[in-house]
């Protein structure tokens, strides 16, 4: 070998060296907790609607599940959640300890809840001409109480055309964010408030048709996409009408063929999925970045906590009704 | 040989053998070729990763393109290997049938990781399937869409512009009331028109043929889900449905054929007479007007768009889509390996610069995020904004059970077999075989028979020359055209009696036949002849065959021409390397019908009920 080429390959490796520590000084930077916890060591269960988020946040291993699917799998006996973190809507684990109390566990695993990191309101997302048909049979202003009235009705009768065929509404499956907000947005709606008791259920004879006039007007078929939103808009026929996170709506209507033709609102009385980041280890929830949290969810669609646009109040009932109401509705749907 | 009397259960199963048989040989889907067994796929994937794929054949061209793409990049799967994608042509039928059975390698070419039939619809059946063998499902229930073409009305321009159409929505309901109006087109002020006559493929091997089934139910049930046993049941249901289907001119595996019978009665000016509509989807109308009805342009071949075009009628009710979902199997050979790579093929397709391939194909995208354009656009037919309603997948047990009606229900067939029984017949069938080609005919012809419903009127004509106790006969009438419900096992026995004799009368016999059955048309049923040979004509005197041919073809032509024809299709049948299928084509188009090739006499038995698919 000579001098030459041994020069070479000593600058080489100290290139190569060199440019490791770069990279491990640029992940450090990305990826350190202010409490100099590595977020690569931390793993978590996500809510799907908080996917994009938690894939980019350099995390050690991430799990996208149903929160009503991590609810139940906590709420039972031994129940684990098999990860760091769970991040999810603040109604999900507050109803994993009325769910554990219905099947009898008096100790589901305790967590520990980070404050709000994120925040979205649930939007209705239709055709413009299906929207402005549906405003002007709702005086005006298509807000959850008219709209899940209508469902199901002919669009002939709501001042649309014929081959609109009827109202239909697509909801997602009741183990979703979007499922059980929806089915609470129709009950919030129908009953004025959102302070339920269970009891309200039966004390109106009325109720149980609104579900079910709800539950009847979602298309059953799932073809085309695991959301009815994802199904919607690759193939617009499948519903009227679709319920989802406005975090979710928002940016896949925007990037949609069919932006121009698509309506996205955010009807009243709001319904707001608060996001937190829980964990059964209080050192975890308090080590995370928070703002790094709500700066990667709100680029992939969330608002801020403090929204100006999003009042305080979630617009849910408590935990336990909402728990009842997954068996009601559970049992209509069927 | 014995045969037994044979019962409704049996009739049952015969049918449902016919479907798989029809559904293992032919195209599935409406596609226009035939499955070739064991894939078609030779690439060898060396090191890297297999991913074998099973696509209905109307996108074969289009994924082998994309997964050569693919390969090149050569994409890692989590073991680190790259990932080869392979992809075989598989009917959507013939696809489910070989995997409920397990998939024989040796037969069915290499498992597949990915199952892409027509229509998501065929991963419903699969699974009932599986279901009702205790075994577990194997088609996830939300696969993506690859590619989209909804199910639509193909419908001449005049006659959509007479009905009102796009002005006007236009329904099943509609086209219901047409077939019943005595008036027919005269009721629009076209008496030049005749009656309303619709295509329609058979629903029980036709993807567009099952989905015209279940929009025109729904439609006369009026609903758009969820529809129910008690829904078929409904009088006022069945009635409808009958309506629609008296209207129906035959039936069939694949829409090809009416789509190349209406471009070539286009081409002689009588396209308005042919057929008042087809339900097709979306992509076949596309094709059709830009002068390429079968979807493929053969070297050489350019495309000439017709003289009247036709318009995409998306039914007022509501209509189904074809999905063509990507399938990524729950099935015990897939690997995780596999698996990780079959979803990496999958977001490679949803890439928007392969998505913008698939509407050069006449499909709409399966990204949402890929723009519905050119050539989905009003100036060939379709429009972009349709459909404004979708109908659901009806229930499996719903789907088995409206099939069952539709069997019972559909229009009934007036139908002469005329079979070849020249001295030709008594040859082997193939090289190996000590069976004669009069043997597997026989076979054939006889299974065939219970594919008809009682109702189902059907006669024999066997021809050759030397007929007859003089011999001078060149066809004899061994059963009448009369309702075949009763008669069974007298046409087994004419059938199973048949010996070679003589020459081939071909022409003679078909004219002969053609006017038999023009004399006793009947308005209320398929009227057609089932002619199968396996030579040329051969009567004694070749010197007039080319005369005696083109006064044939003159007068089938004229059969089928003008408001007031009496069409007889004639479906015919190659039978043998022998045969003269150029001739045998020239007589089904003449009839607005289709010729079937079974050149390949082992195929006799796949073909015939591809032919019986017609009534």
């Amino acid at each position: 070998m000579n001098g030459k080429r041994a020069g070479a390959i000593v600058i080489a490796l100290v290139l190569v060296l060199g440019a490791f520590f770069v990279r491990r000084q640029i992940d450090g930077s990305s990826t350190a907790t202010p409490s100099g916890r590595d977020s690569s060591a931390l793993s978590a269960v996500c809510t799907p609607e908080a996917a994009t988020a938690c894939q980019a946040m350099g995390l050690g291993g991430v799990k996208i599940e149903r929160p009503g699917d991590t609810a139940a799998r906590l709420a039972k006996a031994g129940g684990t959640l098999g990860a760091d973190l769970w991040v999810t809507p603040s109604f999900w684990p507050a109803m994993v300890t009325e769910l554990a109390r219905q099947s009898g566990n008096d100790s589901p695993t305790a967590l520990t809840a980070s404050p709000v990191i994120a925040r979205s309101a649930l939007a209705f997302v239709t055709r413009r001409d299906r929207a402005q048909a549906l405003a002007g049979s709702c005086a005006g202003v298509a807000n959850w109480a008219c709209i899940t009235t209508k469902a199901g009705d002919a669009w002939t009768t709501l001042g649309g055309q014929a081959s609109w065929g009827t109202l239909t509404i697509g909801l997602d499956n009741i183990s979703t964010t979007s499922g059980l907000m929806g089915v609470s947005a129709a009950t919030v709606a129908h009953f004025g408030r959102s302070d339920l008791a269970t009891n309200d259920f039966d004390d109106d004879e009325t109720f149980g048709s609104v579900l079910t006039k709800l539950a009847s007007s979602a298309p059953t078929s799932t073809a085309g996409g695991t959301t009815p939103l994802e199904r919607y808009l690759r193939i617009p026929a499948t519903a009227s009408s679709v319920i989802e996170i406005d975090a979710v709506a928002r940016p896949a209507v925007a990037a949609s063929r069919d932006v121009a033709s698509i309506e996205r609102g955010v009807p009243t009385t709001l319904a707001v999925a608060d996001l937190v980041i829980v964990g059964p280890t209080a050192a975890n929830i308090n080590s995370i970045d928070r703002s790094r949290w709500t700066a990667a969810l709100v680029s992939a669609g969330w608002s801020t906590p403090n929204a100006a646009d999003l009042p305080a109040p979630s617009g849910l009932p408590p935990a336990g009704v909402l728990v009842a109401l997954t068996t009601r509705w559970k049992q209509i749907a069927q | 040989m014995q045969h037994t009397h044979v019962t409704p259960r049996r009739r049952a199963m015969g049918v449902v053998m016919a479907a798989l048989l029809i559904a293992a040989g032919c195209s599935g889907g409406d596609s226009t070729s035939t499955t070739v067994a064991g894939g078609s796929t030779v690439d060898d994937p060396g090191d890297c990763v297999p991913i074998d794929m099973a696509v209905s054949p109307e996108k074969i061209e289009l994924l082998k393109d994309l997964a050569k793409t693919f390969n090149g990049q050569k994409r890692k799967a989590p073991s680190g290997k790259c990932v080869f994608v392979r992809p075989a042509k598989k009917s959507s039928g013939a696809a489910a049938t070989a995997l409920l059975k397990g998939w024989d390698e040796a037969a069915d070419g290499p498992r597949p990781v990915i199952w892409s039939p027509a229509s998501s619809a065929w991963g419903s059946v699969l699974n009932q399937r599986l279901t009702q063998a205790n075994l577990a499902a194997m088609a996830p229930p939300d696969a993506q869409p690859f590619m989209l073409t909804p199910l639509v009305i193909a419908m001449p321009e005049p006659m959509a512009t007479a009905l009102g159409y796009p002005a006007k929505p236009v329904g099943f309901a509609d086209l219901a009331r047409l077939a019943q109006d005595p008036q027919g087109w005269a009721a629009y002020g076209h008496p030049e028109w005749g009656q309303f006559r619709l295509g329609k493929t058979n629903p029980n091997y036709s993807t567009s043929g099952l989905s015209a089934l279940i929009a025109q139910t729904y439609a006369g049930s009026g609903k758009t889900k969820d529809l129910t046993l008690e829904d078929l049941a409904n009088p006022k249901v069945l009635e409808f449905s009958k309506n629609i289907e008296s209207a129906v001119v035959h039936y069939g595996d694949i829409t090809l054929t009416f789509l190349n019978n209406w471009f070539r009665a286009d081409k002689r000016g009588n396209a308005l007479t042919y057929a008042s509509a087809v339900a097709v989807e979306e992509k076949s109308v596309i094709d059709y007007n830009t002068g390429n009805p079968d979807g493929i342009l053969d070297p050489g071949e350019e495309p000439r768009p017709p003289r009247i075009k036709l318009v995409a009628i998306y039914p007022s009710e509501g209509t189904l889509f074809s999905d063509n979902p990507f399938f990524v199997l729950k099935a015990s050979w897939v690997t995780d390996d596999q698996r990780a790579g079959a979803a990496l093929f999958q977001t490679f397709v949803q890439e928007p610069a392969n998505q913008q391939r698939v509407l050069s194909y006449g499909f709409r995208p399966g990204n949402a995020n890929v723009a519905v354009t050119d050539p989905i656009v009003a100036s060939n037919g379709v429009d972009p904004n349709q459909p404004q309603t979708l109908l659901e997948v009806p229930k499996p047990e719903v789907m088995t059970a409206l099939l069952e009606s539709w069997a019972r229900n559909r229009k009934s067939a007036r139908v002469l077999m005329v079979l070849d029984i020249s001295g030709s017949m008594g040859d082997p069938a193939t090289q190996t075989s000590s069976d004669t080609k009069l043997d597997l005919a026989k076979t054939a012809s006889i299974a065939t028979l219970d594919l008809f419903k009682d109702d189902d009127d059907v006669g024999l004509r066997v021809f050759s020359t030397l007929l007859g106790p003089a011999e001078d006969k060149t066809f004899l009438d061994l059963q009448p055209v009369s309702p075949i419900g009763p008669r069974k096992e007298q046409l087994t026995r004419s059938i199973d009696g048949l010996v070679p004799t003589a020459g081939t009368p071909l022409y003679d016999v078909t004219l002969a036949s053609f006017k038999d059955m023009v004399a006793g048309y009947d308005p209320t049923r398929i009227n057609a002849i089932v002619l199968l040979t396996d030579g040329k004509n051969e009567d004694g005197d070749s010197s007039n065959d080319a005369a005696q041919r083109d006064a044939l073809l003159t007068e089938l032509r004229a059969g089928v021409s003008g408001e007031n024809a009496k069409p007889i299709r004639i479906f015919t049948i190659g039978y043998g390397a022998d045969a003269d299928m150029s001739a045998l084509t020239q007589i089904a188009e003449a009839s607005n019908s289709a010729a079937y090739n079974a050149t390949d006499a082992a195929s006799i038995n796949k073909v015939f009920a591809q032919v019986v698919s017609n009534f």
